[in-house]
């Protein structure tokens, strides 16, 4: 069975400095049996400095920690980021989206909301989240609930009462600081309800497809360490005394888009050190069409029981440069790659300052790629203008997020074009009430 | 409701230190937001007030932006209309030309400079004094009422009349 997700639409509020909801829509705003993303894959993301452009982001990455990383929020690291990158005003972090799932006999749509905010011990937990669905066929199709959980407490959960006992003594005391799905994967090991109860197998199967929907996208921030969401993904991976069917079917994807060999990654196990090879070779053609003298990339790899730790150094020819010394511009080509394969194949990517250090020329063509050839999603951040007289011929491509957070989308004007509306300041809310000769005085004399 | 204001100067971009002293003014008295724009058509010199280059571009910023009313505003030196009869003769037919077109009429008797520094200043020092005006934060010590008037008198303007029908103060 083959299966993708598609994200609809996310709200967040009280992240950075976005206190209020931003709705970011990737699609219509009704789903219907014509379905057709072909127009809707790419966002960029524009905003003045300090408009919360990065907040988005890191709100996706805040969701998929939440539901993929073990113990995220009894973590002190977490606690003291949150306290930093929750809104001052809001002191409440929210999170929701609606996406699609696509399988070859349906498609379901499914909203997932959640609430971050400090508790009595003053630490940040999870004090609402909740997951709904409905068949995706027709426009006025009604949401039910799989699971709501509020205050710690297991609200309700779309199932037979003896599932129902049995999942509430699974998650006692942690629905605070886990969220249900998280808890339900771990525990995916111990169950065997899935065997016997059809509404178990339901919400199994619900709440896999959250996973699925979660383990698709990827998320590029600066310098953001990805290490502990791998090695979450391999532990699910391995965690083979599950409903074997469905997990294999749910990694099955995650092959496809090779989470286990990506070329930024230094631990490979050797399961996969094939595939990484295979990978940086792609890697070399992909980097030889901005540095044509590149011969190879060589991967030194060192062993360390079931992983190699791997360098990857730059061959060219007469001489090598490991990947840490290449020039910023080619080493941000590198680490983006992966996210390149997973949008060409049908991952969610999200990419926060897209353009910084990359070549306009080069960017505009990597949006045109992802444009026409791309399976996936793609959004991302962006000060370049450039991009836009190519994102404009699609459609939710062009989202402009003001400093009091309203987020305004494209919309045709005749024949005035979307960048010279903007640097002109006369996109709604983004005035640009500035000139040349405001520095006046400030700058200089 | 948000708004776009034009303003219509005189001079060109490149020596458009009148710029400084409307933007100080109205960022020191009043509340820009971003449901404000301010935009800019550089005339080059008043006698340009008509041309076509000039109304085209009114209309064009007036199309594009679709946020909210545009208003246009010319903002005029008076020079020394009571002496001269070619800068009185000017003066009037800008005034009538705005009435006639529903747009507004800032004038700074004599200049600008004069209105804000209390002297008029030669071109080559007019960056230098617009620079050391922002930096020492000049603006705080404008009588406002010099900056209210309804009769084209020396160091006066009726600048904050105009803007208060389109701005809210702080």
């Amino acid at each position: 069975m083959k299966s993708n997700t598609y994200l609809l639409n996310m709200s967040i509020s009280g992240i950075k400095n976005i206190q209020e909801d931003v709705c970011l829509h990737f699609y219509k705003k009704t789903i219907d049996k014509n379905f057709n993303p072909e127009k809707y894959r790419i966002k960029a993301i524009y905003g003045e400095n300090g408009s919360g452009k990065s907040a988005v982001v890191t709100a996706v990455k805040i969701f998929q920690d939440l539901i993929l990383q073990d113990n995220y929020l009894s973590e002190s690291k977490t606690q003291n980021f949150l306290d930093e990158i929750i809104n001052k005003k809001a002191r409440c972090f929210r999170f929701s989206c609606e996406f699609l799932l696509c399988t070859d006999k349906q498609k379901i749509v499914y909203q997932y909301a959640m609430q971050i905010e400090k508790g009595k011990n003053n630490l940040y937990e999870i004090k609402h989240e909740i997951l709904q669905t409905k068949p995706g066929q027709y426009t006025n199709n009604q949401y039910s609930t799989i699971f709501e959980a509020e205050n710690g407490e297991l609200v309700y959960i779309h199932c037979s009462p003896q599932t129902r006992e049995t999942v509430e003594k699974k998650m006692i005391n942690l629905l605070s600081k886990h969220s249900f799905i998280h808890i339900y994967l771990i525990n995916l090991s111990e169950d065997t309800l899935w065997k016997a109860d059809p509404t178990s197998t339901e919400l199994l199967l619900h709440v896999l497809s959250v996973t699925l929907f979660q383990l698709q996208i990827t998320i590029y921030l600066g310098e953001e360490d990805q290490h502990e969401l791998y090695f979450l993904q391999k532990r699910l991976k391995d965690n083979d005394s599950g409903p074997q069917t469905l997990m294999e079917e749910l990694l099955g994807l995650g092959d496809n888009q090779n989470f286990f060999s990506n070329v930024n990654e230094k631990n490979i196990s050797k399961e996969y050190f094939e595939k990484y090879k295979e990978k940086v070779n792609r890697l070399t053609q992909f980097i030889r069409l901005f540095k044509s003298d590149l011969v190879s990339i060589d991967i030194d790899a060192k062993e360390n029981g079931d992983y190699y730790v791997c360098e990857l150094n730059l061959n060219y020819g007469d001489y090598i440069i490991n990947k840490e010394f290449e020039s910023t511009g080619i080493k941000k080509l590198i680490r983006l790659f992966d996210c390149f394969v997973s949008v060409s194949n049908g991952g969610i990517v999200f990419v926060d300052e897209m353009d910084s250090n990359l070549n306009d020329v080069y960017l505009c063509k990597l949006i045109e790629y992802f444009m026409y050839y791309g399976k996936g999603q793609l959004c991302f951040t962006t000060h370049n203008l450039d991009p836009m007289s190519i994102l404009k011929k699609n459609r939710n491509s062009i989202d402009f997020l003001s400093s009091d957070n309203h987020l305004v989308s494209w919309t045709a004007r005749g024949n005035a074009t979307p960048e010279n509306c903007y640097k002109n300041g006369m996109i709604e809310d983004s005035p640009f009430n500035i000139e040349a000769i405001d520095f006046v005085g400030i700058l200089g004399e | 409701m948000a708004i776009q204001l034009i303003l219509c100067m005189e001079t060109n971009k490149k020596s458009a230190t009148d710029d400084v002293y409307i933007l100080e003014l109205i960022r020191h008295i009043y509340q820009l937001n971003n449901q404000t724009k301010i935009s800019r058509i550089y005339m080059g010199t008043k006698t340009k007030y008509k041309a076509k280059n000039v109304l085209q571009e009114i209309k064009a910023k007036t199309k594009t932006y679709i946020s909210g009313e545009t208003r246009v505003i010319y903002c005029i030196d008076t020079d020394d209309h009571e002496k001269n009869a070619e800068h009185k003769r000017e003066l009037i037919e800008i005034n009538r030309f705005c009435q006639q077109n529903g747009y507004d009429l800032v004038w700074f008797c004599h200049d600008v400079e004069d209105v804000f520094l209390g002297e008029r200043i030669a071109d080559s020092r007019k960056v230098s004094e617009a620079g050391a005006f922002k930096r020492k934060g000049l603006i705080k010590e404008i009588p406002l009422d010099r900056l209210s008037g309804s009769v084209e008198i020396v160091h006066t303007s009726n600048i904050l009349n105009i803007l208060d029908k389109y701005l809210s103060r702080k």
